[in-house]
């Protein structure tokens, strides 16, 4: 009886200490490590409180869930949009939708399988301009260990040292195998396609 | 009443079976509608209410079960034969056994779904996921037919049941249903 307990006790003060670890990567720090570090005038700093991502889906009508860790390496000159690079990084731990069912969910093995794949990034091929202000990054997501292109589309805007963008795409969760079991393999309860939305404050 | 009413079932008993008989008996529609319907919001909110009532019957029930282990019901009527007792002493036996272990069976099957989904009885009272239950597809496949069985089996039984009181009332001439259900005039 005692040895459960003991354990229990062990496992609850491990957690404790763990979390207050990952309270610090809120500032992006232990994420950060798996970017590039970038070099050159371009560089942007994300500020990650101002910043934000989040998805939207359709289950029993649409939800919203936002990720509150991500990190990202920047660098893009609005100019010469060729020469840039973006990296990004999200903890799909931190993850919370409105829904609390969602938000149970979400980290299973039917889902993202947070413990197979603790994270997903995303890194851009190719940045050019298509309009006044706006971008396409052609790039690749890895989620669940696949890798599939995605292009992000984003409006900028720049004032002196800072910037903002606002930008989007949309996946399939079946071309990740996000949400798999008899339930969800079809459309009937878990639409396939997902909205995600980023706004990133940054400054150089 | 006539001098073969000996004994009646009390209160709490008759309000205890007609209650939990007629909560049994929707919650068997409800259960066959709700898991006949296509995915839509309002099939997620049947299966709500079907966890929420069931609930209601395991307390009823294990209420109920307490109660009958403190009380002893009327005798049965005299003119019965012995196998007949038997035979009905069984069968409340095994209602027991199904009113308490459906709804247990419910339970261990939403507590090894392998999608976590908020039990909450009327949206208000959250009940916990049963602990140590293997949360895979194949064990939870295996908790499904379990509880659809034990469905099957408590409306046969109910079949049985309501043809005997049936029996008692109208081809014996006992107070078999009335001491359960006071307000049916006796019929002589
Ligand atoms: C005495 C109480 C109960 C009765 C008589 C009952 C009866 C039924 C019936 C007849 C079905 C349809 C089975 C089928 O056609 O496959 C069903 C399904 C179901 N019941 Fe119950 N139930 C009871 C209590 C509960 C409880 C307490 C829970 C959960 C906490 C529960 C959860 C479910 C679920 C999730 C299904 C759907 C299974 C599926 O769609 O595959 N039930 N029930
Ligand atoms: C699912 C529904 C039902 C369940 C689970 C159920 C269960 C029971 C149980 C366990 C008893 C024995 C009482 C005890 O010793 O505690 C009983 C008695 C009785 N039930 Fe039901 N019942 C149901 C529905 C009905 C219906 C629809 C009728 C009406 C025809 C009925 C008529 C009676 C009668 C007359 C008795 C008295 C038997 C006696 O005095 O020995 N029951 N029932």
């Amino acid at each position: 009886m005692f040895k459960p307990f003991a354990f229990t006790l062990a496992a609850a003060v491990l957690l404790t200490g763990c979390s207050a670890q990952s309270g610090a990567e809120t500032q992006g720090g232990g994420l950060a490590d798996s970017l590039p570090s970038l070099t050159g005038d371009y560089v942007w700093t994300v500020n990650a409180q101002k910043s934000t991502v989040k998805f939207e889906a359709d289950y029993n009508g649409a939800f919203s869930a936002d990720f509150s860790r991500f990190a990202a390496a920047i660098k893009l000159n609005p100019d010469a949009p060729e020469t840039g690079e973006i990296h990004a990084v999200v903890d799909l731990s931190s993850v919370r939708a409105d829904d609390k069912d969602v938000t149970n969910n979400l980290p299973t093995p039917a889902w993202f399988d947070i413990k197979m794949h603790p994270v997903a990034t995303f890194k851009s091929d190719q940045i050019s301009k298509t309009d006044a202000g706006r971008f396409i990054a052609d790039g690749t997501l890895t989620l669940k260990g696949i890798s599939k292109p995605a292009a992000l589309t984003f409006d900028l805007k720049t004032d002196g040292n800072a910037a903002t963008a606002d930008g989007n795409f949309t996946v399939n969760r079946m071309d990740y195998q996000v949400g798999t079991g008899s339930d969800f393999k079809d459309e009937s309860w878990v639409k396939f396609p997902v909205k995600v939305s980023v706004r990133i404050e940054a400054s150089r | 009443m006539s001098a073969s009413v000996k004994s009646t079932y009390t209160k709490t008993a008759i309000w205890l079976h007609w209650m939990i008989a007629a909560l049994i008996i929707g919650q068997l529609i409800g259960g066959k509608v709700m898991h006949a319907m296509d995915p839509a919001p309002l099939k997620f909110e049947l299966y709500q209410l079907h966890k929420s009532f069931g609930f209601i019957i395991l307390a009823l029930s294990v209420a109920r079960l307490l109660w009958r282990l403190g009380h002893k019901p009327p005798a049965l009527p005299d003119g019965m034969k012995p196998f007949e007792k038997i035979g009905a002493k069984l069968s409340h036996i095994a209602f027991y056994i199904l009113m308490i272990g459906i709804p247990i069976s419910g339970w261990v099957m939403v507590s090894s779904s392998p999608y976590i989904i908020e039990t909450k009885i009327f949206k208000l009272i959250p009940v916990f996921d049963l602990p140590g239950v293997p949360r895979t597809e194949g064990f939870n496949a295996l908790t499904k037919d379990v509880h659809e069985y034990m469905a099957i089996a408590i409306a046969a039984l109910l079949v049985l049941h309501i043809g005997a009181a049936l029996k008692h009332h109208f081809v014996e001439k006992d107070d078999v249903l009335n001491r359960m259900a006071p307000r049916i005039k006796v019929r002589r």
